[in-house]
């Protein structure tokens, strides 16, 4: 999807964490090398702690959040201007969105 | 008692390597391969099964030790033959229990890094004359 989107100023912010029985340590190359744009910065998150800033006492993943030019994190977590989950339900709007 | 076969010692010990190997795949670029050749779904298979095969190879190792103690009428090349299974076996399953390597980032990209929540929003709030998207996602 990233291919599409041609702003070389875009940044990308994948957030990694254990969700699953079976995401008992980091992700892996395999996984990493699965987002191999240069303008995506990846993270593994072990306590879950931006889920937790983002719906305190829910787990949130699968999930994808679109934040235009000019907004801050001050003390909460902002809201986008576009989020939702699960990415694969949501990601031809998420793609307008992000191109428009 | 029925002593145990030299070959049941031999067969666990490659079925632990086999798993070992199986779970090894998903840390080393196997993924890729897999990608280039359309099966993602194959790689997150063995992704999401790699405890488990871990686990697999450590009972499976463990079976290994046990038929290899008490296999007595190994020929001493056969003997020879387990043991290095054994100590390949052994070593491979040490070095996806305690040698996990973190993983390296494509070419462009800063290594993965540990997430702590106030550098995170340094970093959101220095790109904020940028578009900026956040994913949440699981390693498996």
């Amino acid at each position: 999807m990233l291919r599409d989107v041609r702003d070389p100023n875009l940044r990308v912010f994948v957030i990694w964490e254990p969700v699953l029985i079976t995401d008992w340590h980091a992700p892996g190359t395999a996984a990493v090398e699965r987002l191999p744009d240069t303008r995506v910065t990846q993270f593994w998150d072990s306590g879950r702690s931006l889920s937790q800033s983002i719906r305190h006492g829910r787990i949130v993943w699968d999930y994808v959040a679109l934040f235009p030019a000019g907004v801050h994190w001050e003390a909460a977590y902002p809201p986008p201007q576009f989020s939702g989950a699960p990415v694969v339900r949501v990601i031809d709007d998420f793609r307008r969105r992000l191109t428009e | 008692m029925s002593q145990a076969s030299p070959r049941g010692a031999l067969a666990s010990a490659v079925a632990s390597v086999a798993g070992a190997l199986a779970a090894l795949s998903c840390c080393l670029p196997l993924g890729p391969f897999l990608l280039a050749a359309g099966s993602a779904g194959a790689s997150a298979f063995l992704l999401s099964l790699q405890p488990y095969l871990i686990a697999f190879s450590a009972v499976m190792l463990a079976a290994g030790f046990v038929q290899a103690f008490r296999a007595r009428q190994c020929t001493r090349r056969r003997r020879a033959l387990n043991l290095a299974v054994l100590v390949c076996s052994t070593a491979l399953v040490a070095a996806m229990l305690f040698g996990y390597v973190p993983a390296s980032a494509p070419a462009g990209q800063p290594a993965l890094a540990a997430f702590h929540l106030d550098s995170f929003r340094q970093a959101f709030n220095a790109a904020a004359d940028h578009t900026r998207v956040v994913v949440l996602l699981s390693p498996t």
